[in-house]
């Protein structure tokens, strides 16, 4: 009896402990029978984007076949900060993947605190120049790249072709007749009918990323800027009397009530917003309304023609025993066939130049707005380690003027913040 | 067990155990039988709480744990100048003065509405129970339809009333009361699941003796009912305090703490700084601050109660 306790003892403790070791060598790299095994994440995107990562590595794995193969987990990620909740979890208890997918603009801050290993050992020079200027912009970190990335971004300003008939409105067509602010709150407003809003601005996304990543334009385009050169302050930067205006157009824009703070998520699809400040991935959707005829335009401009850029990318974490193979991974989910083909997919510019020329659709309208603006205009976010805590303030600074409120008093408190946060990695 | 017979007795005798042996035996296995929930309730309650302890006091950045520094009472420093954590303590407080009193008087009400003995009252025992099984999250996103100020259920309902259109959780001051009411009605199914225990324990000969003295509804439930279920009051008085101050799903979920702080809650401010922003030290500051403030009011309740009851 007595020993059957005590069985059963070292049987709970046995397990307990199995369960603890496996997770840790899955994490770190092993081999199997001389063949490479690696951890990969991805993050959750639309079900056809998560298609495409299974596709590619189960292709790769086929490739690599006796030397590596990735087991690839996709991770949901949510509209708030799930996905990297779950990287800085494991990143504290050694439970990294050894391929990690990650959103552009948190590569500064992952590089800075040693989570990712740098990779331009394993990527040819060459190579290299063929991927968009803002794509080794966002991985590179201090001089050296940490990330590769298959996709590039944009926002731009859709419209419905028929309500905008309608209003007599005609959108620009060539980056040099781009909209100004002025010229959009006009056409919003003229949009703006009973029960049909002029504009949506995807509101519906919560105080995340997304408002961090539109907002930022409308502070660079009338010159401001988010932090000083040397990314080390952000008191007279981000509060700066140009951020200060551009957040105050934001504001007007919500006060005339041509945009609404609490938008549908489809709202421009249904033909509830004559127009929509929308990030180019949301393009495949629009095939399933059959009666949306929609249409494409630049970002509005102030004083710069500035547009958004950054988008995930792949990178190898420090704690892989195999940087080499891990690098392999991160280089083939960004070579010139994965680029061409999630752009496809995903309705995403492609990271590559070559693959622009094998695209032609971005030759004519309305992708071609996409492609001018990704080559012309596109602006990354600042990569700062602080990043995490000016993204976040800046939303709710921004989200802050959508509501009315007072624009210095919010950008304030923003840059009083950040100032805080980058203290910490001044030694 | 098999007779001993003398033969085994010979080969085999008893051992002799003193008392204090075997004292000592049945420590051993009472401790060996709880030792698996105390190895547990260590390593995942009272380590976890120490640990935060220390980290309280240096500045632990998540993703850089080997630069870890002690910086003695900074963090505690920083959070007596942070305007955002006040705002957060008073968040936290409207939710608790409001939902405990409310909760716990609708969930008695409804108890008492489906004690009855009618028929097809088990359908609404159910029906009052359902919001509680089903996971806050889902729960949270349900209401954030509902809850829409253009096309949202709330705004209909409340229009043929003659009321409104409400903007909920794009205002700053009615999305801490919009989030209250939702959680009340998720919540108090469990209340009332618990109160209809206690009310199915009073025995009915109070009830027809208060009857034959002609006792209306009123004086029952005041002299009859009420005295009946005190010690479960009690309970879920302190029950629902503490997991009203834990608030922290339904603004996650539903307004990420805006619009403009308003939603902001203590929990959500500890998972804000420790996870999105990494600053571990000052969010286990902020933790152990409110473990503190959660255990003065337990404490005060408790004795509040003890002396009512006695």
């Amino acid at each position: 009896m007595k020993k059957g306790v005590l069985l059963l003892f070292c049987l709970i403790f046995a397990f307990s402990m199995a369960g603890c070791s496996n997770d840790k060598q899955g994490a770190s790299g092993t081999e199997k029978g001389g063949e490479v095994q690696l951890k990969m994440w991805a993050h959750q995107g639309q079900p056809k984007e998560v298609d495409f990562y299974k596709k590619r590595i189960d292709e790769f794995n086929k490739e690599h076949k006796g030397k590596i193969n990735v087991k690839l987990d996709i991770i949901p990620s949510g509209a708030g900060h799930a996905y990297e909740d779950k990287i800085n979890a494991a990143a504290t208890s050694n439970g990294l993947p050894d391929v990690l997918d990650m959103d552009g603009p948190f590569v500064g801050n992952y590089a800075a605190t040693g989570i990712l290993a740098p990779i331009d050992d394993y990527v040819d020079k060459k190579d290299k120049q063929d991927f968009a200027k803002s794509i080794i912009q966002q991985g590179t970190y201090d001089g050296k790249l940490y990330a590769l990335g298959a996709m590039e971004s944009s926002i731009a300003v859709f419209y419905n072709k028929k309500l905008l008939k309608e209003a007599g409105i005609q959108a620009p067509e060539t980056l040099d007749k781009a909209w100004t602010w002025d010229q959009f709150m006009e056409a919003s407003k003229k949009l703006t009918k009973g029960d049909v809003k002029g504009l949506t601005m995807h509101m519906d996304l919560g105080v995340g990323e997304w408002l961090t990543y539109m907002g930022s334009v409308f502070v660079w385009s009338n010159d401001g800027l988010m932090l000083n050169k040397d990314r080390t302050k952000a008191e007279g930067y981000l509060n700066s009397p140009e951020s200060v205006e551009a957040l105050d157009y934001v504001k007007d824009l919500f006060k005339s009530k041509v945009v609404s703070v609490s938008n549908g998520p489809a709202d421009f699809e249904e033909g509830k917003a004559a127009m929509m400040i929308g990030g180019v991935w949301l393009i495949p959707g629009f095939e399933e309304y059959k009666d949306l005829d929609w249409g494409m335009t630049y970002f509005p401009y102030s004083k710069k023609k500035v547009s958004p850029s950054g988008s995930w990318a792949f990178g190898v974490s420090s704690q892989s025993q195999h940087p080499k193979e891990a690098a392999e991974v991160a280089k083939w989910m960004s070579n010139k066939d994965s680029v061409v083909e999630i752009s496809k997919i995903t309705g995403m510019p492609p990271a590559r130049e070559s693959a622009f020329k094998e695209l032609t659709e971005y030759d004519k309208l309305p992708k071609k707005i996409i492609k001018d603006q990704v080559l012309n205009t596109a602006k990354a976010r600042p990569a700062t380690p602080a990043y995490p805590v000016l993204s976040a303030k800046f939303a709710e600074a921004f989200q802050a003027a959508t509501l009315g409120q007072d624009v210095k008093k919010e950008l304030d408190k923003a840059a009083k913040d950040t100032d805080r946060e980058l203290e910490r990695f001044k030694k | 067990m098999e007779p001993v017979t003398q033969k085994t007795k010979l080969n085999n005798p008893l051992p002799t155990v003193s008392p204090k042996q075997r004292k000592r035996k049945n420590l051993f296995t009472s401790y060996g039988f709880a030792a698996p929930a105390m190895i547990l309730l260590f390593v995942f309650l009272i380590l976890p709480a120490i640990l935060a302890l220390y980290y309280s006091f240096t500045n632990y950045y998540l993703l850089t744990p080997e630069k870890t520094k002690f910086v003695a009472f900074e963090n505690y420093k920083r959070l007596a100048e942070d305007t955002l954590f006040l705002k957060s303590l008073g968040n936290t407080a409207l939710f608790v003065v409001i939902v405990v009193p409310v909760q716990t008087l609708v969930a008695l009400a409804l108890a008492l509405l489906v004690n009855q003995k009618l028929m097809g009252i088990k359908f609404f025992r159910m029906a009052f129970f359902a919001p509680v099984v089903t996971s806050m999250v889902i729960v949270s996103i349900l209401w954030t339809f509902i809850y829409n100020p253009d096309n949202g259920l709330a705004n209909s309902i409340l229009n043929i009333v003659g009321l409104g259109p409400f903007q909920f959780l794009t205002d700053k001051d009615q999305a801490m009361y919009s989030i209250i009411f939702m959680s009340i009605w998720q919540g108090a199914g469990y209340q009332m699941m618990i109160f209809l225990a206690g009310l199915q324990d009073i025995p009915d000969h109070q009830y027809e003796a208060a009857s034959i003295d002609g006792a209306n509804a009123w004086q029952k439930l005041i002299h009859i009912t009420i005295p009946g279920i005190r010690n479960i009051l009690a309970f879920i008085a302190i029950v629902t305090m503490i997991a009203a101050t834990k608030l922290f799903i339904q603004p996650f979920v539903m307004t990420q703490g805006g619009p403009l702080d308003s939603t902001k809650t203590l929990v959500y401010m500890v998972y804000e700084t420790g996870f999105k922003f990494r600053d571990v030290g000052y969010s286990s500051a902020i933790a152990i601050l409110f473990f503190v403030i959660v255990l003065i009011i337990s404490i005060l309740q408790r004795k509040f109660i003890k002396e009512n009851t006695e």
